[in-house]
C-alpha cells in the first residue's frame, strides 16, 4: 500500500510544483543574476561585477541595524499576535449571543488595505492633532511623540501591525480550536478542570501543529513587512525605524541601483533561511 | 459554591474581554469614519461638527476629479477569485500529499516552499516584469494572476498541511481497509473533515491577493488596475487626499466581508470527526 | 478509482476554461475599439504601427503617460480627448505613480521602443529625459505659434525650465513653488498688531492688496513666529505654533534645499564635489548658519512643533487648518482650494489665508529657490508624432486650460494648470504665488547640473535633516556627515 500511495502522492504534488518552478524559481534565479551585476537605470549600466554588491553590503552599517530591527520587529509582533489572537479565539469559542457578529468585527482590521490603515494610524499618532495624544492630554498625561521619537517610532508601527494582523492569527487558531473533539473538552470539564487548566493542558497541546504553523507563517510574513513602516515613518526619524524592506527600497529607488538592492534582498533571504532553518527543523519537521 | 464563583469569574472575564477587544478593534474604525465624514477636513475631531458625504459620493459615483471605485473593485474581485481558486486547487492536494507522505524528500519539498516564500519582493520585480513583457501579459488579468498564484501556493500548502497533520490518519486507514481508493478518501473523507481549514485558507489567499500592491502597481496600466493602486493613487507625492483614501478603503472591504460571511459557515466546523466513525 | 480521477481532471479543466474565458471576456469588455488598437501597438513594438493611414480614416492612437490620481491630468486629458475627437486622435493613458512612471519611461526611452508618445515629467525627471525627446520649436512654428510670444506668456522662471539649449522641450501644465500661509485673522487684528509693536518695536508685516505678506529678513520671520507661539489653554502644552514646516523625508528636504538655494549654495559644484564637503570648507560656515537658524526655530525658540520631523506637507496644512499653526509652509498649489472652503475657514474667523514666499531668505537678489514643474514632452521614438503634436498644442491652448480649471473644480489639491497672473486675479491661487514663482528657478532642484547621483545625495540629507531638527545632531555634525557622504558618493561614481 505504501508504494501505491506514493504514486498518487506525486500526482497531487506535481501541478503545484510545476507552477512554482516556472513562476517562482525562474525569477528568483534571475534575481540572483541581477544581484551580481551593477544594473542601474540612471547610469545605464548593466555589466557583471561579481560579488562587489555583496562586499559592499557587508560593510554597510545601516544595513546591519535594519536587520536587527527587523528581527526585533518580527519577534515582538508575532508574539503579541499569538497572545492576543489566542485570547480572541478562546473568547469566540465560548457561546454567547452575537458571537457571529463579534467574529465579523474582529477581522475588520485585517481587511483594511495596508496603505490606508497606515495612513489612518499615522494621523492617529500625530503629535499635535492626533487623537491618541488628544486622549492623553484629556487624561492629564502629556503628549507623546509616537512617530517622531527615535526610540518610539518602531514601537508605534509595531502596535499598528499588531492591530492590523492579529485577526489573521485569530482565524487560524479559531479554526484549529474548532477542530477539536468536543468530547475531550467535556470530559476534562467533568473531571473538574478549570478554565486555564483546560487551555494549558488540552487545547494548546492538541492544536499545537496548527499553532506552530500559524506562528512560523506569520513570522515569515512579518519579516517582509513594508507598507506600515514606509507610510508611517518612511524609515525615520533619521533612519531609526528602517527595517530591511524600507532600507532596500530606498537603495533601489533613490539611486535606482537595482543590482545592489537585489543583492541586499538575497542576503536578507539568506539570513531568514538560516535563522528559521534550525527553528523550523526542530519545531515542525517530523523525523523522516 | 466554588463552581458558581468560578463560573461568575469566567463570565466577567469573558465580558471584559469582549469589551476590550471591541474597543481595541473598533476605535480606529470610528476615527476613520469621522475623518471621512468631517466637513471641516479635520483629523482630530472626536465627533464631527458638520458632516459631508461628498467624499463617499465621489468614491461611489465618481466626480470630475475622482474616479469611482467600481471598475477597480470588479477587477480586484475577478483577479483574486480566480487566483484563489487556482491556488486552492493546486495547493490543497499538494499539501495533503506532503502531509501523508512521510519521507525525507517530502520534508525537503515542504522546506523549499517555505524558503521560496521568503524571497523579498524587490528581488523578483524585474525578472517578473520582463517575463510578463515577453509573454505580452502586462496589464492583463492573466498576468496578475500568474504572479499571485505562485506567490500564494506556498501559503496554501503550509496552512493546509497544518490542518491535515492534525487530522488523525485512522479514518483514511479504515477507508483503505474498506477498499476505498486514494482519491476517494481524499474527497469523501479528508476534505469534508477539513472544510474549516480550506475555508480559512481560501479566505486568506483571497485577502492576500486583494491587498497586494507592489505588483499590481507595476504591472497594470489601464485595463487591469485593481483596488490597491487605486487607493494608493489618492496619495500623490505632494499631497494626500486622505478622506477619499479612507472612504475608498472602507468601501473596498465589502467583497472581503461577503467572502468571509460565506466562508464563515465552514470555518465553524467540518463534519465532526466522531460522525465519520461508523 | 478511475471515475473519481476523471471527475478531478474534468473539474480542473472546466475551471481553467472558465477562468480563461472570464479573463478574455473581461479584457474585451474593458476595452473599446480604440484600446484594442492600443493592444496591437503595445504588442508589436518593432513593427510599424498601422495607425498612420493617409486614406479616409486618418485616426491615430497615442500613448500618453499620466500620474495616477492626479487631478490635473484627470481633468486635462479628457478635455483634450474631447477636443481631438474630430481630428481622429485617440488618447490612451498610461497611469502610474511617480516611481513607476520614472522607471517605465526611462526604460522605454533607453530602449527606444517608442512605447510612449507624450511623456510626462517633473522637474527632477526632466533633465534625465530630455535626451529621449525631440525639440518642439519647429512644430510650434509650423502650427503658427510665435515662439517669443509663447515665452512671454509664462513667467521667465517657467520658461527657463522648459527650454534646454535654447530649444523648447516641454509644455508646462503645472508649476508649484513653496509658499507659506498665514492666519489673516491674527495678522490683521489690531490688538495683535499693537502687542507685536510693543514687544518687538516694529510693525507686524501686513498683507498687500492681493493678500501677500513679505518679511524683511530672517530675524523678522523668527520674531513673528515666536510672537504667535502660544499656550492658549494654559495646560503647559503649546496650542498654537508660530510656524509649521514639514520635516520628514522628501518634504523636509525640499524645504531645506529651497532655502539652501537661496543662500547661493547647492548640492554640487561644477566638477561634482559636494559644495559643503571636504572640497569646499569655505562654504561650510554659510551652510552651518542656515542649519542653525532652522534648528533654533524648533529647539531654541520652540516656535515650531517637534512633530515637524514626522510631518509631510498634508499634515502641516492640517495643523494650519485646525488652528494649531499661525504660519505654515507648503506648496502654493496644493491647499489653496482646501483652505478657502467656508467650513474650513470657520476655524479662523472666515478669513482667507494670507500668503508669503521665502524670498526674504535670498542672500543675493539673483539667488533663486526651486520650483516643481510638470510638463509633457514629445518622445523622440514616437511613431505618431503628428498626433502627439496635436495633443501638445491642445495642452498649450489657453482657453482649454482655463476651461479645465472650472470643469475639474480647480483649485483643489495639486490642481493648477494655468501658470500666469490670471490665477491670482481669479482667486485661484494665493497672492504670494507671484512672489514665489518669480523668485524660483534652477532647472535641477538642487544643482545647476543634472547629476544622476542627485537623488542619492538627497537621500543622504533626509535622515540627517530629521536628526538635526529633532536636536540629535548639531549643524556642524550635519555638515560634516552629509558633506563627506555626498563627496564619497560622487567619488565612487567616478566623477573625480
Amino acid at each position: 500500500m505504501e508504494r501505491f500511495q506514493k504514486k498518487y502522492n506525486i500526482i497531487f504534488i506535481i501541478p503545484a510544483l510545476i507552477v512554482i518552478i516556472v513562476l517562482l524559481i525562474a525569477p528568483m534565479v534571475m534575481g540572483i543574476e541581477i544581484s551580481l551585476t551593477n544594473l542601474d537605470y540612471l547610469k545605464n549600466t548593466d555589466s557583471f561585477v561579481g560579488l562587489k554588491n555583496y562586499i559592499r553590503a557587508f560593510s554597510d552599517k545601516l544595513f546591519y541595524f535594519s536587520v536587527i530591527r527587523n528581527i526585533t520587529y518580527v519577534i515582538i509582533v508575532t508574539s503579541f499576535n499569538f497572545i492576543i489572537g489566542y485570547w480572541m479565539a478562546i473568547i469566540c469559542y465560548q457561546k454567547f449571543r452575537l458571537n457571529k457578529l463579534f467574529r465579523f468585527i474582529i477581522i475588520l482590521p485585517m481587511l483594511l488595505i495596508p496603505a490606508s490603515a497606515g495612513l489612518l494610524w499615522r494621523f492617529l499618532y500625530n503629535y499635535d492633532i492626533g487623537i491618541v495624544n488628544k486622549a492623553l492630554t484629556v487624561l492629564g498625561l502629556g503628549r507623546v511623540g509616537w512617530l517622531i521619537d527615535p526610540n518610539l517610532a518602531l514601537i508605534s508601527v509595531i502596535i499598528t501591525d499588531i492591530w492590523a494582523w492579529t485577526p489573521w492569527m485569530f482565524l487560524i487558531l479559531l479554526a484549529g480550536i474548532e477542530n477539536l473533539d468536543k468530547h475531550i473538552l467535556e470530559a476534562a470539564n467533568i473531571d473538574g478542570a478549570n478554565f486555564f487548566q483546560l487551555n494549558k493542558y488540552i487545547i494548546i497541546p492538541v492544536t499545537s501543529p496548527i499553532i506552530k504553523i500559524a506562528i512560523s507563517l506569520k513570522a515569515i510574513e512579518t519579516f517582509r513587512t513594508f507598507d506600515y513602516v514606509w507610510i508611517m515613518t518612511r524609515g525615520g526619524p533619521g533612519g531609526a525605524s528602517d527595517i530591511t524592506s524600507t532600507y532596500i527600497f530606498k537603495q533601489a529607488t533613490s539611486s535606482l541601483q537595482y543590482g545592489y538592492s537585489s543583492a541586499l534582498g538575497i542576503i536578507v533571504m539568506a539570513i531568514m533561511v538560516l535563522l528559521t532553518f534550525f527553528i523550523v527543523r526542530k519545531w515542525i519537521m517530523r523525523a523522516a | 459554591m466554588d463552581n458558581e464563583s468560578g463560573l461568575n469569574m469566567r463570565k466577567i472575564f469573558i465580558w471584559l474581554s469582549i469589551i476590550f477587544i471591541l474597543a481595541w478593534t473598533l476605535l480606529p474604525f470610528y476615527s476613520l469614519i469621522i475623518i471621512s465624514l468631517a466637513k471641516t477636513g479635520s483629523i482630530s475631531e472626536l465627533w464631527p461638527k458638520s458632516v459631508t458625504f461628498e467624499y463617499y459620493k465621489a468614491v461611489i459615483f465618481g466626480s470630475p476629479d475622482t474616479r469611482s471605485i467600481w471598475v477597480y473593485m470588479k477587477n480586484s474581485v475577478i483577479v483574486c477569485s480566480v487566483s484563489s481558486i487556482v491556488v486552492i486547487m493546486l495547493s490543497v492536494p499538494c499539501s495533503y500529499a506532503l502531509s501523508r507522505w512521510k519521507s525525507k524528500s517530502s520534508n525537503a519539498m515542504y522546506m523549499s516552499y517555505f524558503i521560496l516564500r521568503m524571497l523579498p519582493p524587490i528581488s523578483l520585480i524585474i525578472p517578473r516584469i520582463i517575463l510578463l513583457q515577453n509573454l505580452h501579459l502586462i496589464d492583463t488579468f492573466l498576468g496578475l494572476a500568474l504572479i499571485y498564484i505562485p506567490t500564494q501556493i506556498p501559503v496554501g500548502v503550509w496552512l493546509m498541511r497544518g490542518f491535515f497533520d492534525s487530522t488523525p490518519i485512522e479514518f483514511e486507514e479504515y477507508a483503505y481497509i474498506e477498499g476505498a481508493t486514494y482519491f476517494k478518501t481524499f474527497f469523501r473523507i479528508v476534505l469534508p473533515v477539513n472544510t474549516n481549514g480550506v475555508a480559512v485558507t481560501s479566505v486568506f489567499v483571497f485577502i492576500y491577493c486583494y491587498i497586494e500592491y507592489i505588483f499590481a502597481a507595476l504591472i497594470t496600466r489601464t485595463n487591469a488596475i485593481t483596488l490597491p493602486p487605486y487607493i494608493a493613487s489618492f496619495a500623490s507625492p505632494w499631497e494626500i487626499r486622505f478622506q477619499l483614501m479612507l472612504a475608498a478603503a472602507l468601501i473596498s472591504t465589502i467583497p472581503m466581508i461577503v467572502l468571509y460571511a460565506f466562508a464563515q459557515r465552514f470555518i465553524v466546523k467540518g463534519i465532526t470527526v466522531g460522525a465519520v466513525k461508523q | 478509482m478511475k471515475k473519481s480521477l476523471l471527475w478531478f481532471i474534468v473539474s480542473l479543466v472546466c475551471v481553467s476554461l472558465i477562468s480563461t474565458f472570464s479573463f478574455i471576456g473581461c479584457k474585451e469588455e474593458a476595452t473599446s475599439t480604440g484600446e484594442a488598437v492600443e493592444e496591437e501597438t503595445e504588442e508589436v513594438t518593432e513593427e510599424e504601427t498601422a495607425t498612420e493611414d493617409t486614406s479616409a480614416a486618418e485616426s491615430a492612437t497615442i500613448n500618453v503617460s499620466v500620474l495616477a490620481g492626479w487631478v490635473t491630468t484627470d481633468g486635462l486629458i479628457p478635455a483634450i480627448q474631447d477636443a481631438l475627437v474630430s481630428e481622429g486622435v485617440e488618447i490612451v493613458k498610461f497611469e502610474g505613480d511617480g516611481g513607476t512612471l520614472q522607471d517605465t519611461q526611462m526604460m522605454a526611452g533607453a530602449s527606444g521602443t517608442g512605447e510612449f508618445d507624450a511623456m510626462l515629467a517633473w522637474e527632477a525627471l526632466m533633465p534625465l529625459m530630455v535626451q529621449y525627446l525631440e525639440p518642439l520649436d519647429d512644430y510650434l512654428i509650423a502650427a503658427g505659434i510665435d515662439i517669443d510670444e509663447l515665452k512671454a506668456r509664462f513667467y521667465p522662471t517657467v520658461v527657463d525650465q522648459i527650454t534646454t539649449d535654447g530649444k523648447i522641450y516641454w509644455i508646462p501644465i503645472h508649476a508649484n513653488s513653496q509658499l507659506g500661509y498665514a492666519r489673516a485673522d491674527l495678522f490683521t487684528d489690531p490688538d495683535e498688531q499693537a502687542a507685536f509693536l510693543a514687544e518687538y518695536g516694529y510693525d507686524l508685516p501686513q498683507p498687500n492688496e492681493i493678500g501677500a505678506i513679505s518679511f524683511k529678513d530672517r530675524e523678522e520671520f523668527s520674531d513673528v513666529a515666536k510672537f504667535f507661539t502660544r499656550d492658549t489653554d494654559n495646560d503647559g502644552e503649546t496650542d498654537l505654533w508660530g510656524y509649521a514646516p514639514a520635516g520628514q523625508g522628501d518634504h523636509g528636504e525640499c524645504v531645506f534645499a529651497d532655502m539652501l538655494d537661496r543662500q547661493g549654495l547647492e548640492y554640487f559644484d561644477a566638477e561634482g564635489h559636494s559644495l559643503w564637503g571636504p572640497a569646499h570648507p569655505e562654504n561650510q560656515e554659510k551652510a552651518i548658519e542656515l542649519l542653525t537658524w532652522m534648528q533654533d526655530l524648533v529647539q531654541k525658540d520652540k516656535s515650531v512643533s517637534p512633530g515637524t520631523t514626522g510631518m509631510q506637507m498634508t499634515e502641516v496644512n492640517q495643523l494650519y487648518k485646525e488652528g494649531k499653526a499661525a504660519m505654515s509652509f507648503t506648496w502654493n498649489v496644493d491647499f489653496w482650494g482646501e483652505n478657502t472652503k467656508p467650513e474650513v475657514m470657520e476655524a479662523w474667523g472666515n478669513t482667507k489665508p494670507l500668503s508669503w514666499s521665502i524670498d526674504f531668505m535670498n542672500t543675493e537678489p539673483e539667488n533663486q529657490g526651486f520650483m516643481s514643474i510638470i510638463g509633457y514632452g514629445l518622445s523622440k521614438d514616437s511613431k505618431n508624432k503628428e498626433a502627439t503634436i496635436k495633443f501638445l498644442l491642445k495642452c498649450l491652448d489657453e482657453e482649454l486650460r482655463k476651461e479645465v480649471h472650472s470643469t475639474v473644480g480647480l483649485p483643489c489639491g495639486s490642481g493648477q494648470i494655468d501658470l500666469t497672473n490670471w490665477l491670482v486675479e481669479n482667486n485661484l491661487s494665493p497672492g504670494g504665488y507671484i512672489d514665489a514663482i518669480t523668485t524660483v528657478g534652477s532647472f535641477w532642484p538642487v544643482s545647476k547640473t543634472p547629476w544622476t547621483e542627485t537623488s542619492a545625495a538627497r537621500e543622504v540629507t533626509r535622515p540627517n535633516l530629521e536628526k538635526l531638527l529633532s536636536g540629535s545632531i548639531t549643524p556642524e555634525e550635519f555638515v560634516k556627515i552629509t558633506g563627506d557622504a555626498i563627496e564619497q558618493i560622487m567619488k565612487d561614481a567616478g566623477h573625480f
